[in-house]
């Protein structure tokens, strides 16, 4: 095989190799990003008056993850004392000194915070009623003060109008944050093949409601059995089968748009094992597809698809994100991942999914899973 | 009550939490309690902190610094180096203009704005890794502090501390090695000048002076055809009998002035002293030239064969200037050959103006070499990979394409001389036109006005059609193709051509795609190479295109080969064909400079009483063995024996060594060589400075034979910071100081492009004062410092040679001080004259302000070191050095720098000839076989210099086999190409240890494809086998490189500095040489007292400075560090030249080491290495 020109030139294999490579960290914190997703779902679902029973588990779920997302990036920074800084000095407008935007800096110290006041402050508007009646049944003052004060059905009412903006607002920039990953690969790196998959923006959009879904049916089922169809699983159940076969159906196209643009070429044998690790995406993406489909009738079956739809998106996520850099060799990336990496990274991954899991339990032990129409 | 799910839920709460807390700690705990020390940020001023401007040395190209010194207690330490916002190279940064930073500040900037003023925009300048990393140079704990002898037999690594007088005395006089029981002779008696003057000759010179012009006479005699070799041997017996009586009435013998009294042309015994420095660098080159002259030795010598000679013997060749490139400030289309990003000139600040620019779509750079750009740069900068030592054939690709597309500047061209080119507003012309007779003996000669009876003299002659023809001078135009038979005035009939036609004979000798064929790393027929086709079309289309804002950029890597000069030449006809020559975006000179070695003081180094010399080099460079009695006595008893005409000539051949009349400067291989062959003559005395050939040149291991053996070096004397490996055979050591104390202080001239700028100079004074061992005072009271400055001084003074002492810099002549003499007692005295010479001058041209307000003075005198000294010179001379001082030299701008139609308002460098064809290279012959060389650029495989086995080398042929045939690529599929980048140079840099924490260690570069075939994976531990032995390192497996090729990136393997650590990564496949490195002593005994800078600094210092490495490294001084002795360099197992007795590979007309022409193959260890991981903090 030989190679006519090589793309990005090089970097000696020891220059910053170690603190570019973004292993299980930042697979860690694209899974949690499934939290945007869920707080999109959430919200759209108020807007659109749909899913309504969905909603507080979506909000709980979403608002955990999406709280200890930035906790994957803190973790892979040197020096995370230094943390506020890259918020002090972020580089968002493009000045004549500085041209360009940084997107990392925009996503970071702009978009998420907004991101997190709205979904917060819309989360406990939202629950403020509910948890007054919360504090009528247990006279906890905690649920007092999280009532804000709206202590009548007709002030909950009132606050409908408010909320619906919050939503609107809100859906921005966590639409956002939930392909924000993808289009940083497309856009601000210099690695071939994340810079000539077109697609990946759709993909993690779709991927991400797969992962999502998946959590939430499985927090149903951990809230009960019988609460299924009061949880609108089901529902869940058809967006988690869209998604997995949305999923499936754009890694096809991309297959087919790399083959149509470097197939023979030494390029597209570079992409192979990471095209080679899509089939098998594809493959449980389907399955997860086939599953929901089955699930829809005998809702039994959708204990499964928490676990086939995270295979899939685990998959998925680690063939795009750990494979495409050590497959597609170039510029920061030219060292396989080496042990220290794991022993020092896939802790910190488990602690931070870790994180969201006990930040959910303890939203959800606060707020109701389940609020009456006050329609 | 509580629920039993209530519980559940809390346990996995209290799980969740667990887990995250267990898994996160680590981070939380890094931000609770951070490792380090808050750092605040850079203040800028302070009581405590001064800043100097100066000129870097972490490689050499001499970027601006701005040093910034704080002073912890009584202790001044160097924390910061940054750029210098008025050095061209550096370019002028602020808050508001951090993109297009391709301006200098304007050189009648305030010197406060530059420093945080308070005024609105503060000023730096960019400045690469390496030179931040200067300070190192500084604090190294290797660093000798105090003399040293030997204390065992050389190379031991024993030494022993001694005084300065003990230095000086056994220097002069000679003295004892103690332990050994050897004697190592003085230089007194090596010193002509001083041996007639004490036998009683009142003037020597006088006397050296008549002894060279009867050599002359001599030599006249013996070059004069009609003698014989009886009259020249008469000639010779005649000499030395004059000679004998002279001297003998006071005394002395004729072997007690001249090296050989049969060979009088050899020059005095004087040449048996050689000076031998590395890089190079004014004041210091100028003042140890100074003194090698003084002393009346024509052993003045340079690294220059393992810098950039090659280059620079084919600029020379092709225009009589060896510096030239491309401006790549204002070029649209450059084609950069052989040279690496962030080393070549303008280094890697520099550079950084070519790679914004491309970066801003304002130029197209086409990377020619086998390793990849560092960087593409949105697709502007483009690799065109091409396979080692076959560059000329991309070269003429490019040139037959331009011809048969007709894009070259023909009305340019057809001029054929100087006065017809200035009429049409060309600075230069070409002798594209003149004619070549191309048969008979005189082939390659220029066809003359006397052959054909034109005019009685040797002016070359050009066709001007309708049959006619005349002298280049006597017309304006001529035509640029012509190739015919003419009946020359003696009634021979020659075929003769335009020297463009022999160009475009050769261009058409193959097809576009058989050129490229050669060049591309990718077979004929295979998609890369169409695409490599396509590639290279689009680059000469693109150079056609935006001609002549287009030009080559060329350096080692073309050069650097067998073939190099030839290469080399071959870029350089593209150039010509598009007319760019002393043009904005065109081929540009070095910048000029002031005066300063001679504007008021004659600090330079003649025409202050000096000695007269002659004689050749020991190297043989740029001299002509046609000029050497040897050749004539060969030729004459040639004749006298029967042989005639070229016969005779032959038979002056083959001689001990080559010899190199076309090449500028010296080279390393020839001295060592010539050295150990004591060809042309022996040699007593070796003075090495700032140098390690035994490492830093291809296959420079040989050298050590040389360097261990007393009898070709009785007295070997190293002024150096280190004892490198080179340095490790010294009898004595003299500790140097760095470029920021007193070392290498003076006027810095830039090299080409210096940023385009017409005139431009850094000025290096100390930053800190010496941190050497303290030898005293000067009579007027200033302190002197352990160095090479002193050291010279004191040589002088203590032998009596003229230019030291109470009377040595003479006033110069037409101005103030013209009749007046200056002493130098101690270096301050030389180095503020140079000052005071650059600073007057620059005041008369208008660059430095009359009126020179007090602000700048007073900033010097409170942040410099040199102020101190001012009174040397008088006060109103100072201010004007002030001026200088502040801004760390003297720069013009940019758009100055050309007339309103884009010529350069610099004066025309070289020859203002553009050649084609040079004559006279075209009469030099081969020195082993006699033939002659071609006289035009040509493309030749890389091939040893001249046919194996004495049968074979009368054969006809000016070169030897082809590298190829000697080693088939089917025993050994790969060349060695050794490289340097941003990071590292090729053996100074393996104490950058900020740098080192990026890329701590090396490695060899192996394409994916070559990997495959040998089953090699990143990591795997490879053994690189070459014909001269093998070495192993950890491969990186990466498509960076061209198929073919092994990259082995430059910085590490060393084995020897100060302390030794013996190598093991390679062996040496010549018996002689493996065993030379196994006596490698296994450790070095040195006084402790006697080394180390760094232990008297702070320790929140040394903790930055050596964050890594043991505490033991840094306070001990004689602590073996790893990172000083990790990773390989490929020179140790280079290829050598069979047919020159195996020594380190040369270009045949420069001598310039051959680096990257080894063959080798790859072979698999199993063993498996694990990359450092380096530490980045951001």
């Amino acid at each position: 095989m030989t190679y006519p020109t090589y793309p990005f030139g090089y970097l000696y294999p020891n220059e910053f190799a170690d603190p570019l490579v973004w292993l299980p960290t930042l697979f860690a914190y694209s899974l949690l990003i499934s939290g945007a997703d869920l707080l999109v779902l959430a919200l759209a679902a108020y807007l659109f008056g749909r899913l309504k029973k969905a909603i507080p588990l979506l909000l709980t779920l979403g608002l955990a993850f999406f709280t200890v997302v930035l906790l994957g990036p803190l973790a892979d920074l040197r020096n995370p004392d230094r943390a506020p800084l890259l918020f002090s000095h972020a580089q968002i407008s493009p000045t004549e000194a500085h041209p360009g935007v940084s997107l990392i800096a925009l996503m970071g110290g702009v978009i998420w915070p907004l991101a997190w006041v709205l979904a917060a402050l819309f989360t406990l508007l939202y629950f403020s009623y509910p948890m007054h009646v919360k504090y009528m049944a247990t006279r906890n003052p905690l649920y007092r003060i999280l009532s804000l004060g709206v202590s009548t059905p007709e002030r909950y009412k009132a606050l409908r109008p408010l909320l619906k903006v919050l939503a609107a607002l809100a859906l921005i920039p966590l639409a956002l944050w939930a392909v924000y990953p993808a289009t940083l690969f497309v856009m601000q790196t210099n690695l071939f093949i994340w810079r000539n998959w077109t697609l990946l923006p759709a993909i993690y959009f779709a991927d991400t409601f797969v992962t999502a879904t998946a959590a939430a049916i499985l927090a149903a089922w951990i809230i009960g059995r019988r609460k299924l169809q009061q949880l609108e699983v089901p529902s869940l159940i058809t967006i988690h089968g869209a998604g997995s076969v949305a999923v499936a159906a754009l890694l096809l196209i991309q297959i087919w748009l790399w083959l149509n643009k470097f197939g023979g070429s030494p390029f597209y044998a570079s992409l192979a094992p990471v095209v080679d690790w899509s089939y098998v995406a594809i493959g449980l993406f389907l399955l997860t597809f086939a599953l929901s489909l089955i699930a829809s009738k005998h809702l039994a079956v959708s204990l499964v698809i928490p676990f086939t739809g995270f295979a899939a998106a685990i998959f998925n996520k680690w063939n795009i994100i750990v494979r495409a850099q050590a497959g597609m060799r170039s510029g920061l990336t030219f060292l396989e991942p080496g042990t220290e990496h794991f022993v020092h990274e896939i802790p910190v991954m488990v602690a931070i999914i870790a994180a969201g899991v006990f930040l959910a339990i303890v939203l959800a032990s606060i707020f109701p899973l389940e609020v009456k129409n006050h329609d | 009550m509580t629920s039993r799910r209530t519980y559940l839920k809390a346990l996995a709460a209290a799980a969740a939490l667990g887990v995250a807390l267990w898994g996160y700690w680590p981070v939380v705990e890094k931000i609770i309690s951070p490792k380090r020390k808050p750092y605040g940020p850079d203040p800028l001023k302070g009581g405590n902190v001064r800043y100097v401007r100066s000129v870097c040395l972490g490689c050499n190209v001499r970027c601006g610094i701005t040093a910034r010194v704080v002073k912890y207690g009584d202790v001044e330490v160097i924390e910061r180096i940054i750029g210098n916002p008025y050095h061209p190279y550096n370019r002028a940064v602020s808050f508001g203009k951090q993109v297009k930073r391709y301006d200098n500040l304007p050189y009648n900037t305030p010197v406060s704005k530059t420093l945080d003023s308070g005024e609105g925009e503060t000023y730096t300048g960019m400045l690469c890794p390496r030179g931040q990393s200067g300070v190192y140079y500084v604090y190294d704990p290797y660093r000798v502090l105090k003399p040293l002898k030997r204390a065992g037999p050389r190379g031991s690594g024993k030494w022993k501390v001694i005084t300065w007088e003990e230095l000086i005395k056994c220097i002069v006089d000679g003295c004892i090695i103690e332990e050994t029981g050897e004697k190592l002779p003085g230089i007194r008696d090596l010193f002509t000048y001083g041996v007639l003057k004490q036998a009683g000759f009142e003037d020597p010179n006088k006397v050296l002076a008549e002894m060279r012009n009867d050599v002359n006479i001599l030599l006249k005699i013996a070059s004069d055809p009609k003698t014989t070799y009886d009259n020249v041997v008469k000639a010779i017996e005649d000499f030395k009998a004059k000679w004998s009586k002279t001297l003998g009435e006071k005394g002395l013998k004729l072997e007690d002035v001249l090296i050989d009294p049969d060979r009088p042309d050899l020059g005095p015994k004087a040449n048996m002293l050689i000076w031998y420095r590395g890089r190079g660098q004014d004041n210091a080159d100028v003042f140890y030239q100074r003194w090698t002259y003084a002393f009346g030795s024509v052993n003045w010598l340079r690294h220059t064969s393992a810098c950039q000679l090659g280059y620079y013997t084919g600029n020379k060749l092709w225009t009589g200037y060896t510096d030239l490139q491309v401006d790549a400030r204002s070029a649209k289309v450059v084609i950069g050959a052989g040279w690496s990003m962030g080393r070549l000139h303008p280094g890697a600040t520099g550079q950084g103006m070519i790679i914004e620019r491309a970066c801003e779509g304002e130029l197209k750079l086409y990377y020619v070499n086998p390793v990849a750009p560092r960087t593409i740069c949105r697709g502007d900068i483009i690799w065109v990979p091409v396979k080692p030592g076959e560059d000329a054939t991309l070269a003429f690709a490019v040139i037959r394409w331009l011809l048969e597309n007709k894009r070259y500047n023909a009305e340019f061209l057809s001029i054929p001389n100087l006065d017809a080119a200035t009429k049409r507003g060309y600075p230069v012309h070409t002798n594209a036109t003149w004619l070549v007779i191309m048969e008979g003996p005189r082939f390659g000669e220029y066809l003359t006005a006397k052959d054909l009876g034109l005019a009685d003299t040797d002016d070359p002659v050009v066709y001007v059609g309708d049959g006619q023809f005349a002298p280049y001078n006597k017309v304006e135009k001529a035509e640029l193709f012509f190739s015919g038979r003419v009946k020359l005035k003696t009634g021979e009939e020659v075929l003769v051509k335009s020297t463009l036609q022999i160009l475009y004979d050769e261009a058409f000798s193959r097809s576009f795609e058989e050129w490229l064929e050669i060049a591309s790393p990718y077979p004929r027929g295979t998609s890369e190479f169409d695409e490599y086709r396509q590639k290279v079309e689009q680059m000469t289309r693109d150079v056609a295109e935006a001609a002549p804002m287009a030009g080559t950029y060329i350096h080692r890597g073309v050069g650097m080969h067998p073939n190099g000069e030839y290469a080399a030449w071959a870029y350089r006809v593209i150039d010509t064909l598009i007319g760019n020559f002393h043009r904005k975006g065109g081929m540009l000179g070095r910048p000029a400079t002031t005066s300063y070695n001679s504007y008021l003081y004659n600090v330079g180094s003649s025409g202050f009483g000096e000695p007269v010399r002659w004689g050749p080099p020991i190297d043989r460079h740029g001299y002509d063995y046609t000029n050497a009695l040897e050749y004539w006595l060969r030729v004459k008893k040639a004749i006298k024996e029967g042989k005639t005409g070229d016969e005779a000539t032959k038979a002056a051949f083959p001689t001990k060594r080559p010899w190199y009349p076309h090449t500028p400067e010296e080279s390393y291989t020839e001295t060592f060589a010539g050295i150990f062959e004591t060809y042309p003559y022996p040699i007593r005395a070796l003075f090495l400075y700032y140098a390690n050939p035994v490492l830093s040149a291809n296959y420079g291991t040989k050298f050590v034979e040389v360097l261990k053996d007393t009898s070709k070096i009785p007295l070997f004397v190293g002024i150096t910071t280190t004892i490198n490996e080179t340095f490790l055979y010294a009898d004595l050591i003299a500790p140097d100081t760095t470029y920021l104390e007193t070392g290498t202080n003076g006027v810095q001239y830039l090299y080409a492009t210096g940023g385009g700028l017409a005139l431009a100079e850094g000025w290096r004074s100390p930053v800190v004062m010496p941190l050497t061992q303290k030898i005293g005072t000067c009579p007027n009271g200033h302190p002197r410092y352990a160095s090479m400055w002193e050291l010279l001084i004191d040589l002088g003074k203590a032998l009596g040679m003229p230019g030291y002492g109470d009377k040595a810099l003479p006033g110069v002549k037409g101005r103030k001080y013209e009749g007046q003499w200056f002493q130098v007692q101690c270096f301050w005295e030389y180095i503020m004259r140079v000052f005071a010479n650059a600073a007057m001058h620059a005041k008369d041209l208008k660059l430095i302000p009359e009126d020179v307000p007090d602000e700048e003075v007073q900033f010097v005198e409170r942040n410099y070191p040199i102020a101190q000294f001012k009174d040397i010179i008088p006060p109103d001379e100072w201010r004007y050095v002030a001026y200088g001082l502040a801004r760390g030299g003297v720069f013009t701008s940019y758009e100055e720098s050309f007339d309103a139609r884009g010529y350069s308002i610099r004066s025309v460098p070289g020859d203002k000839q553009l050649r084609l064809w040079h004559d006279k290279l075209a009469k030099t012959r081969n020195s082993v076989t006699g033939e002659r060389f071609y006289g035009g650029p040509k493309y030749f495989p890389p091939a040893l210099y001249a046919p194996l086995g004495k049968a074979l080398q009368q054969q006809k042929a000016s070169i030897g086999p082809a590298l190829r045939e000697l080693y088939p690529a089917k025993e050994w599929p790969f060349i060695v190409v050794p490289y340097t980048g941003p990071l590292y140079t090729k053996h100074r840099s393996q104490f950058y240890y900020w740098v080192k924490q990026v890329a701590p260690e090396n490695f060899v570069v192996i394409h994916p494809a070559d990997a495959a075939k040998l089953g090699v994976e990143t990591g795997d531990v490879v053994r690189v086998e070459t014909p001269e032995g093998a070495f192993e390192a950890p491969a990186v497996v990466e498509p960076t490189v061209a198929p073919g090729i092994i990259m082995v990136p430059y910085g590490m393997g060393r084995w020897a500095d100060t302390v030794v650590v013996k190598p093991k990564y390679f062996e040496a496949r010549d018996p002689a040489l493996a065993k030379l490195i196994a006596e490698l002593p296994e450790r070095v005994e040195i006084p402790e007292d006697a080394v180390n800078p760094v232990r008297s600094l702070p320790e929140l210092v040394k903790k930055i400075l050596f964050t890594k490495s043991p505490a033991e490294y840094y306070e001990k001084g004689l602590a073996p560090d790893k990172w000083r002795f990790n990773g390989v360099t490929p020179n140790v197992v280079q290829l050598g030249d069979p047919s020159l007795g195996n020594w380190p590979l040369l270009s045949w007309l420069g001598a310039s080491q051959a680096y990257f022409d080894t063959s080798a193959r790859v072979v698999k260890t199993g063993k498996k290495h694990n990359f450092e991981v380096p530490y980045i903090v951001w």
